[in-house]
This record gives structure tokens, C-alpha cells and sequence, in this order.
């Protein structure tokens, strides 16, 4: 695919690196002199030096419809209007904004950038699942949110333990496989879920507080 | 029919924000300032009525202390094209408010606002326009 990254520099150089491993035509733009020169040393890309909030910048650096545009310099609102102006603009469909206020990510996704991350607001969504839910070893949105994949460790406590899965009592969530001493197992309705198994589980992310209880049983019993 | 008491938010102390909002102050309206810099208020007259926020305008609670959802009128008039622009676009999508004045360097940022009802100033141009008008001589067309 073809990727522009803006601005940045420690977080570009580590994205340019495991970019470039998975074999993306990158092109980067940066306005800081040194961080040019010093990704022209250590990388082979096409490197423009210019400030990419302005239209001509991104118009030389030949970003027209460029499959994904990555904005990641240290200004909110300037990762916003780059982000904008790339779809808007030069056709870039999915762009990704760097924030560093939190409650930009949802203002941000709602004007039309693809996504906008901030790592406070990552950490504090993984903590609020974690204090939650006990049992729980992590847990993944996907499909834009509308789907919650999540791991559940299974010890002899659990209430599913030594269970069929077809005796789950919920229309709500899909086992998709279990990990049994490091092997993974496709379970099917009279499959028994053993004490120190793991239970691959995907289900809406609103009933995930529910699932936990009937997987693993609340702290008051 | 504008009425004289409607609130205008100018975002922005510069030479621009500061003149504006101060005229505006003196002709009644009510006017609320912002600028990122607690160092405003020196360099605004005495004789400034209205109120000023220290804070960055492109963040949401900032302009909402700025009192955004009963505000008239917005003028985002600092130096850079895409803090005005961001603070134009969170104040027309998200507010409605119905006047929005963004002032731009660079005429090409024009483009992302095509359609909007976000009106523009751009000294480049207005500079260029002038110049015209004064010398009678015709400039290209850019």
C-alpha cells in the first residue's frame, strides 16, 4: 500500500521501520530539517522536507490518492486539518490523526478522520475493561466497536468449568475456539470446558460485563 | 437584523484579533476573547468591556467557557491557518454557530472550505487586490 507519514519522530521512525517490513511504499514529510536528513540515513524513501499543513506541500510531494495518510505531529489541530485536507483534497481515503487531548478522537472520527488515537484514551479504555471484569486476560474491538473479542481463563472457581458450551445460557457470545495446553481447539456444543483452559470469546461490547459473570462467575459468591 | 447585544468570540490577540475585538467592544457588543497566552490583557486598552479566556481555542471546553453554544459569531483570527481552521470547523459542525470569520495566510487552505458557509479573509489576497486597485495594474490570476 501505498502510505504518507507526516511529521513525527520517534513515533514515525518506529512506524517507517515496521512499515517498511511488511513491504508499503511509504512516503514521508517533515518539516524539521534534521529529522529529514536523519531518516534519509537510516531509510530509502522518498523524504520531503516542507510544512504539510500547506496545500502545495502536499501537492509536490505527490500524495493524490495515496491509499493511507498517517499525521503525527506534536499539534492536534494540525493533524486534523492535514488529515482533512488529504481526503478532502488529494483523495486519500483512510487518514489517521495522532492526538494528544483525548477527547479530540471522538470529535476528530466524527468530522471525517478515519481514526484518531491518543494513547490516554487507549490506556483508559483497557483499564476501565480490566477493573471491570476479573478473569478477563484482554480484550480487542474490532469491527469498528460493534464487535469485542476477549480472552477468558478458565480456573476450577469458574462457573462454566466442567461445562458443555452448549449449556451456556446466552444467545450472546460466540466461543470460537479454545486454547488447551498451548494447542487451540474448535470447540463444538457438547465440547466440556476444562479448569486452565483459555475461551476465545467474541461477543457485542455491551454485553461483555454479562458474559464475564456466566463465564467466570462474580467475586460475591 | 443584528441585534447589538449578540456575543462574538475572537479567537486569537494578535494585531488582527485585538483591533477587532476591541472595536467590536466599543460599538456594544459583547465580546469574548481567546488566546492560548496569559499575557493578553497587557497591550488591550483600558477601555476593553469585554471578557478573555487563556486557553488553546481548539479545545472543545475552552471554547465552551468561551460561552460557543450561545455565541453569535466566531472570528478565528490567529496566525495559524490550521488552528483557525480546525477551531471554524469545531465551531460550524459541532455548534452550529450561525457567522464563522477565518482569517488564512496561505490563499490555497481556501480549498478545504469550499461550500461551507465559513466566510474567509486572506491579507495575501486582499494585499494583492489593493495593490490592483491602487496601481491599475492587472495581476495574473494565481
Amino acid at each position: 500500500m501505498r502510505i504518507i507519514i507526516v511529521g513525527g519522530e520517534e513515533k514515525a521512525d518506529f512506524l517507517i521501520g515496521s512499515l517498511l517490513k511488511q513491504k508499503h511504499k511509504l512516503t514521508i514529510i517533515n518539516k524539521d530539517e534534521n529529522v529529514c536528513k536523519f531518516f534519509a540515513q537510516k531509510y530509502q524513501l522518498d523524504i520531503f522536507k516542507g510544512d504539510a499543513n500547506k496545500y502545495e506541500v502536499l501537492e509536490g510531494a505527490n500524495v493524490t490518492n495515496a491509499d493511507i495518510l498517517v499525521a503525527l505531529t506534536p499539534v492536534d489541530a494540525e493533524n486534523f486539518t492535514i488529515c482533512k485536507m488529504a481526503k478532502e483534497l488529494f483523495g486519500i481515503e483512510k487518514t489517521v490523526a495522532s492526538v494528544k487531548n483525548p477527547k479530540n478522537v471522538e470529535i476528530y472520527e466524527s468530522l471525517g478522520v478515519t481514526k484518531a488515537i491518543s494513547a490516554t484514551y487507549e490506556v483508559s479504555n483497557i483499564l476501565a475493561k480490566a477493573t471491570l471484569i476479573d478473569n478477563l486476560e484482554s480484550s480487542l474491538d474490532i469491527a469498528e466497536g460493534k464487535v469485542t473479542l476477549s480472552e477468558f481463563s478458565i480456573t476450577k472457581d469458574s462457573v462454566v468449568c466442567n461445562k458443555a458450551l452448549a449449556d451456556i445460557d446466552s444467545d450472546d457470545l460466540v466461543v470460537c475456539a479454545i486454547i488447551r495446553n498451548g494447542e487451540v481447539v474448535i470447540p463444538k456444543g457438547k465440547t466440556v470446558i476444562l479448569e486452565d483452559d483459555t475461551l476465545i470469546v467474541l461477543c457485542p461490547p455491551k454485553s461483555l460485563v454479562k458474559i464475564s459473570s456466566l463465564i467466570v462467575g462474580d467475586d460475591n459468591e | 437584523m443584528k441585534r447589538k447585544l449578540d456575543s462574538i468570540i475572537v479567537v486569537g490577540c494578535g494585531k488582527f484579533g485585538k483591533s477587532l475585538a476591541l472595536s467590536l467592544s466599543n460599538q456594544g457588543h459583547s465580546v469574548i476573547l481567546i488566546d492560548k497566552n496569559k499575557n493578553v490583557s497587557s497591550g488591550l486598552a483600558q477601555d476593553f468591556s469585554g471578557f478573555w479566556v487563556v486557553g488553546d481555542a481548539t479545545d472543545v471546553e475552552v471554547l465552551k467557557t468561551a460561552g460557543i453554544k450561545s455565541a453569535n459569531t466566531i472570528i478565528c483570527a490567529t496566525d495559524n491557518d490550521s488552528v483557525n481552521y480546525t477551531v471554524a470547523t469545531l465551531a460550524g459542525s459541532l455548534f452550529k454557530t450561525p457567522n464563522i470569520y477565518m482569517r488564512i495566510d496561505h490563499p490555497s487552505t481556501k480549498k478545504l472550505i469550499e461550500g461551507s458557509n465559513i466566510k474567509i479573509i486572506c491579507p495575501t489576497e486582499l494585499c494583492l487586490q489593493e495593490f490592483e486597485r491602487l496601481s491599475q495594474l492587472k495581476l495574473e490570476e494565481e
